[in-house]
């Protein structure tokens, strides 16, 4: 008798680990796919995204395009998402109006697409929802910020952030508007690649050719540390003052050594995690309470930098996608 | 003479097997380079078959042939520039002016002014490289070089920096559209491919083609106009940008002023996978089909395995530098 059931359960034992490894107790796949996925921005994101996705018992596939400008490469992973049958995307399309084609397709195969930082995914085609900060309002938090430091006007240089890039422009655009007709004059703009080395060249260079500029813009903080650092390097930290927007370590870092003066900082550990929070509650059919979830911004100066809470605005220190 | 009859028949004997020997040899030497390349891509097949249970299935195949239509247009059009012994790295950039140009024609006068626009734009990118490489004899890398930095810029000046929208939907929707199955992307670069290979097999400017890149003094003697023959190598090649410009401008909607960074990469390991000499003069475009399929189904199945761009990048300049070692050994064995 007992002989039979340590057989039994031996017999159970296999079938169990032969029905595991060929997965038919594997969890449902859920696919990421963004122009970068490293970066002070894409990677609390993908923090948010991936450990959200533990807690609710999903497997995440994640594509990098590898950069703004492979947005053609970013059509073809999301294509083959579509056939790997994940159960739902996330998607932050490196330019929305390339992805109306693809996005209709996932339709089609009635796979959801989230937006996960932006509040778009294709530009004639709707997002079943989306989890992001208006990059409107980041623009309008940037002007504020601006006038905060400089309240008595001065000049400003624009990193203006990827050529091409929706957010960026977007943010710029809505900046500009608040900025109109107050005594804060643009002397000098210029995109460029998303590179810390390109963007501190780049400000090193408007700092050359314009010794007594009052402000440098940063579309995020790649830009905006690059910025700063190059105020450090020209000795000039706290005489330019440098504003962006995207909390990173590096950002913090440089805030502390009075080199950054003014961050609109996302939160993209929440943005991640609401994300992956919809997608969830739209596999399983259920109503999203609102399709749009606007993550709030926060304004950060050297004065509340240790008081404001980091874990929903940088994955763990040393957490690599 | 017994024994002169066993040494002269032992001698036919010998002879056989070294004949066969031989035979095998020249044959290896000859086609060796490119049987090896088919057979990696079926075991390439197989192998992502195993590890991938979506990538053997008739959705991702469609996929693969969409995502290669375009890097198969620009791998042709480049064979005839490397087949000549020189090179086209301002590909990328011709993709990007074409897309730029083609969409603010196609936004403000039509489909028909577009494609165009297209076709004119890369056929002059190509004129102005083999103008530079034939006439001003300036060495084909620098020379291409200079124009893919020229064209960069001509491609961000134009669009401002930001993609040119507006595109009429009926011309992207031909990157999802199908013929009998297969999607257009797929056919237009068949089509590419059966025109090039009959230029190459059938008429006098294909074979003057090898002939320059074979051996250039031989061809400048025997009266063969080499400047013009470089000229038309690369207006090809430009021609053939244009229509992987046109596929890629479908796929995403628009005129992107950065599209394309990869391809000069990608084409030119395409075109050496496929054995076309980069010494010139060697070579075939159905070869160059096979790069192609090699680079797009190995970029597919370790995408569908989760493998990062970054590493992707890294995979494909090995097997270029491999592809170019061997060619290098077979060129040399070839006493070229």
């Amino acid at each position: 008798m007992q002989k039979r059931m340590s057989i039994g359960r031996a017999v159970g034992f296999v079938a169990v680990s032969t029905l595991m490894a060929t997965g038919a107790y594997a969890a449902d796949k859920i696919g990421v796919t963004m122009p970068n996925i490293k970066g002070p921005w894409f990677t609390p994101v993908l923090f948010g995204v991936t450990d959200e996705a533990k807690k609710l018992n999903y497997d995440v596939i994640i594509q990098d395009a590898g950069g703004y400008g492979n947005v053609d490469k970013q059509v073809s992973q999301l294509s083959n998402l579509l056939v790997q049958r994940v159960k739902a995307i996330l998607l932050d399309p490196a330019n929305p109006d390339s992805f109306n084609g693809v996005v209709r397709q996932a339709k089609s195969d009635k796979i959801p697409v989230v937006g996960v930082g932006s509040p778009i995914v294709a530009s004639n085609v709707e997002a079943d929802g989306a989890a992001s900060s208006s990059h409107c309002n980041i623009g309008h938090e940037l002007a504020k910020g601006a006038k905060t430091l400089l309240p008595n006007g001065g000049t400003l240089a624009i990193l203006a952030g990827p050529p091409g890039a929706f957010w960026a422009s977007d943010r710029l655009r809505c900046f500009k508007e608040d900025i109109a007709g107050s005594n804060i004059k643009i002397v000098a703009e210029q995109t460029s690649e998303q590179d810390a080395a390109v963007a501190l060249s780049l400000a090193n260079d408007m700092l050359q050719r314009f010794p007594n500029v009052d402000l440098l813009y940063g579309a995020d903080d790649t830009y905006g540390v690059g910025a700063a650092r190059a105020a450090q390097g020209a000795q000039k930290c706290g005489k330019v003052k440098v504003l962006f927007a995207v909390l990173g370590e590096a950002a913090e870092e440089i805030m502390r050594a009075g080199c950054a003066d003014y961050v609109v900082a996302q939160q993209p550990v929440l943005i991640g995690r609401t994300g992956l929070q919809m997608a969830d509650k739209l596999i399983k059919g259920q109503p999203l309470a609102k399709k749009l979830e606007e993550i709030s911004l926060i304004p950060v100066t050297k004065a509340n930098l240790d008081s404001i809470n980091k874990a929903t605005m940088q994955a763990p220190k040393g957490w690599t996608p | 003479m017994a024994a002169e009859t066993a040494s002269v028949g032992s001698g036919r004997t010998a002879e056989a097997p070294d004949i066969a020997r031989h035979v095998l040899h020249s044959l290896a030497l000859r086609h060796g380079r490119e049987a090896i390349l088919p057979l990696v891509v079926v075991v390439m097949i197989a192998v992502f078959s195993l590890l991938s249970d979506v990538f053997l299935t008739v959705p991702n195949f469609r996929n693969v042939g969409v995502a290669a239509a375009a890097l198969a247009a620009v791998s042709f059009g480049q064979t005839f520039a490397i087949l000549t012994a020189g090179l086209d790295l301002s590909i990328g950039a011709a993709v990007a002016l074409v897309s730029v140009t083609s969409a603010l024609a196609m936004r403000r006068y039509g489909i028909p002014a577009g494609i165009g626009t297209a076709l004119a734009v890369g056929c002059l990118a190509g004129l102005v490289n083999g103008l530079v490489v034939a006439k001003l004899k300036v060495f084909p890398f620098i020379a291409t070089l200079a124009t893919m930095s020229i064209m960069s810029g001509l491609a961000l000046q134009l669009s401002a920096g930001v993609p040119v929208t507006g595109v009429p939907d009926s011309f992207s929707n031909l990157a999802y559209d199908r013929l009998f199955g297969i999607p257009m992307p797929v056919v237009i670069a068949l089509l590419v491919l059966v025109v090039a290979a009959l230029i190459l097999r059938y008429t006098r400017v294909g074979r003057h083609i090898y002939a320059v890149g074979g051996n250039e003094e031989a061809a400048r003697l025997s009266g063969i106009a080499i400047d013009r023959v470089k000229l038309f190598a690369y207006v090809l090649s430009g021609l053939c940008a244009a229509v992987g410009s046109l596929i890629l401008t479908a796929r995403v909607a628009s005129g992107q002023p950065s599209l394309g960074t990869n391809l000069p990469l990608e084409a030119v390991s395409a075109v050496v996978l496929g054995g076309v000499s980069l010494f010139g003069g060697r070579g075939s475009v159905i070869g160059v089909a096979f790069g192609v399929l090699f680079v797009s189904i190995l970029s597919n199945g370790l995408n569908l395995l989760n493998v990062s761009s970054y590493t992707q990048m890294m995979v494909i300049g090995v097997a270029l530098i491999v592809a170019v070692a061997v060619d290098q050994a077979f060129s040399g064995k070839r006493g070229k």
